[in-house]
């Protein structure tokens, strides 16, 4: 299979192709085709992801490392690029243009535990059992923390630090975010080495379990404190890691330099991981299942075909104030007796809004009795289709992503899963 | 760590069938408990047998109370023949009933499992007969007749001449499951008609297809066979 690992961050666009064997033990090998690309994330005058720039770079660089389509692979956006008003749209705009691509937007949370594990980290815990080893991975708007202890990845965290908040002309200081003004006045001064001091100060704070100074630069905080009194192992990814031998903030126009330097210069335990592209390629895919519902409740003018639609969870139902218009819903019923199912219908009906788009997987074979009680009162509601005997079986994050297909010549109902499959 | 895997995955399997498979042995013979479970399941597939629908649930779901040929339970599983035909006084009540432009005549039965009849009848004939009508469809008055044959839906169609017929009736208890009904459906009943003109949908049931659903396929497979214009071989339902 042929992946692709594209990586659209705050600062850098990295993309990556490989090539993937799976024998039929599952073990799994890797094979990266050509050169992958790095270069800086564009955007336009509004702060917006220049679409039509990165198009152009990635079928160049496509074109002349010659680059097969990809079965499957990912589109990720983070930092501030995930942020960006566009992301939803470009990313679908993408993966229409290369199918099989699954567009992301990454939380904070997923960022760190994806950069946790692709970065390596997981395996340098596993080497130092019994000690928790912090990864931060340092990117241009902000800094992801994962705490590991015995391979396993126990909590993360994510600060609004990152390398690229400043930008520097001939000694001059302008700032890109107010975050970046705040770092600055904890500064004794406004040169990038100065800079970069205090954003390690606080970084290597925050891995001790200080808050004092950060003001709002914390985005997501730690969810327990286990632990981190004690300093940790460090070990660190993004374009900090691979700033070594960089002098000055000439070629990046950031402060990556200084922080690797600084880091360098403490005493403390630090594992610098350089392969952050390759490893974002590894370490993330798409994971696809093909389903047929055994049996099936559809609305009359449910659309034959929907294109990455989110798969959410019933919690998600529950506690999202704004849906998407068209999503599809995990259902965690597992009965069989129609009252429950009635109930359950009723419930839902009450809980999704009218003119939403809702694709249904059960487990269960109950999808025909589910749709005859969520359309049997008249009135206002959402249009649905529902699918049975439906199973999940992932060990995949949360964050998934579908795609569905009526084949009208044999009357099924294609489904295919995509979700990040962290290795 | 290997067996331990295995030991799982047949666990896993186990969870999803009622078959006696994996039940162990004690020296030459079985657990105790798999030889009690074994008495209990009989037993239970014994009373499914033997027992009779009371009259009073058939009156509840308002069905339209007639009986076969087969005078008795005896009767009826030593000369399967006699199932297969009203007898004389339920032919003289059916033919007293309205039966002008029928779509769809639903017939059910005790068959061989009463209990089969008392845990998915009253589930699925509400929901069939929502479903049909909502359709358009004119329904014939639901009928129950005691230990009935598939074939008796033949009987009843040359009597109230429907242009589809259904029939859900008990399946012949096994060792796991003694609540199991079966729909068999077809166009034009009447006695010409052979096996292969009949479709069904089996293994309605708690752990099998459960009995809403299964209403609401058959509703729909009976839709089908009447805009086809025929049932059977000829037609294929994957009921997806």
């Amino acid at each position: 299979m042929i992946s692709y690992g594209i990586d659209i961050g705050t600062t850098t666009l990295r993309a990556i192709a490989v090539n993937i064997h799976i024998n039929s033990l599952g073990e799994r090998s890797f094979q990266v085709i050509g050169k992958p690309l790095c270069i800086f994330t564009p955007y336009t005058k509004e702060r917006d992801l220049d679409e039509e720039r990165i198009t152009e770079e990635l079928e160049a660089w496509i074109t002349q490392e010659k680059i097969p389509t990809p079965d499957i692979g990912t589109l990720l956006f983070t930092g501030e690029a995930q942020r960006a008003q566009n992301a939803t749209t470009f990313g679908q705009f993408l993966s229409s243009r290369w199918q099989g691509l699954l567009s992301a937007q990454l939380n904070p949370e997923m960022e760190s535990r994806i950069a946790a594990l692709g970065s390596g980290a997981r395996e340098l815990s596993q080497k130092h059992l019994g000690k928790p080893i912090i990864h931060i991975d340092i990117g241009g708007g902000t800094s992801n923390f994962a705490l590991l202890e015995n391979g396993e990845i126990l909590d993360t965290a994510c600060l609004d630090i990152g390398c690229r908040k400043w930008i520097f002309n001939d000694n001059a200081i302008s700032y890109l975010t107010h975050q970046g003004k705040y770092i600055a006045s904890l500064a004794e001064g406004k040169q990038p080495e100065q800079l970069a001091k205090v954003a390690v100060d606080l970084l290597i704070a925050y891995c001790q379990g200080k808050t004092d100074r950060l003001g709002s630069l914390e985005v997501v905080p730690w969810k327990s404190q286990k632990r981190r009194g004690e300093f940790p192992i460090l070990s660190i990814s993004g374009g900090v890691a691979e700033c070594e031998g960089e002098e000055t903030t000439a070629r990046f126009g950031d402060i990556g330099p200084y922080v690797y330097r600084e880091l360098k210069r403490r005493d403390a335990h630090i594992v610098f991981s350089r392969e952050q592209g390759k490893a974002t390629a590894l370490g993330v895919s798409t994971f696809g299942f093909h389903f047929s519902g055994k049996s099936i409740h559809c609305d009359r003018d449910f659309p034959a075909q929907l294109r990455n639609v989110r798969l959410l969870s019933e919690t998600e139902i529950r506690e999202s104030a704004a849906l998407p218009e068209v999503f599809a819903l995990t259902a965690s019923i597992q009965t069989t007796t129609a009252e429950e199912i009635e109930a359950y219908a009723i419930k839902m009906r009450q809980r999704i809004p009218a003119g939403k788009w809702v694709l249904f997987l059960f487990q269960g074979n109950i999808a025909k009795s589910f749709g005859y009680y969520f359309s049997k009162k008249s009135g206002e509601r959402a249009k649905i289709l529902a699918l049975d005997e439906v199973r999940l079986e992932t060990r995949s994050t949360n964050l998934q992503t579908m795609d569905m297909t009526y084949a009208k010549d044999t009357d099924r109902y294609l489904v295919v899963l995509k979700s990040l499959h962290l290795f | 760590m290997l067996v331990s895997s295995k030991n799982n995955f047949i666990e896993g399997l186990k969870q999803t069938t009622t078959a006696r498979i994996g039940i162990g042995r004690a020296g030459f013979r079985y657990t105790t408990n798999a030889q009690l479970k074994f008495k209990e399941d009989l037993a239970c597939a014994r009373d499914s047998v033997r027992r009779d629908v009371p009259e009073n649930l058939i009156q509840e779901l308002d069905l339209l109370s007639l009986a076969s040929r087969a005078k008795d339970r005896k009767t009826y599983l030593m000369s399967t023949s006699e199932g297969r035909f009203l007898n004389e006084e339920s032919v003289a009540r059916l033919s007293s009933q309205e039966n002008s432009g029928i779509d769809v005549q639903i017939i059910t039965s005790d068959g061989l499992s009463s209990e089969a009849f008392e845990r998915n009848v009253p589930q699925i004939l509400p929901i069939l007969l929502e479903r049909l009508k909502s359709e358009g469809l004119r329904v014939g008055p639901a009928l129950f007749v005691r230990r009935a044959r598939v074939a008796l839906m033949d009987h009843v169609g040359e009597i109230l001449k429907p242009k589809a017929s259904i029939i859900l009736l008990g399946e012949r208890p096994g060792l796991g499951i003694s609540d199991s009904l079966s729909g068999y459906f077809e166009y034009a009943p009447c006695f010409t008609r052979v096996e292969s003109d009949r479709n069904v949908l089996s293994n309605i049931h708690g752990k099998g297809i459960p009995p809403t659903e299964a209403a609401l396929m058959l509703a729909e497979a009976l839709i089908k066979i009447l805009s086809l214009k025929k049932s059977g071989m000829t037609v294929r339902f994957d009921f997806a």
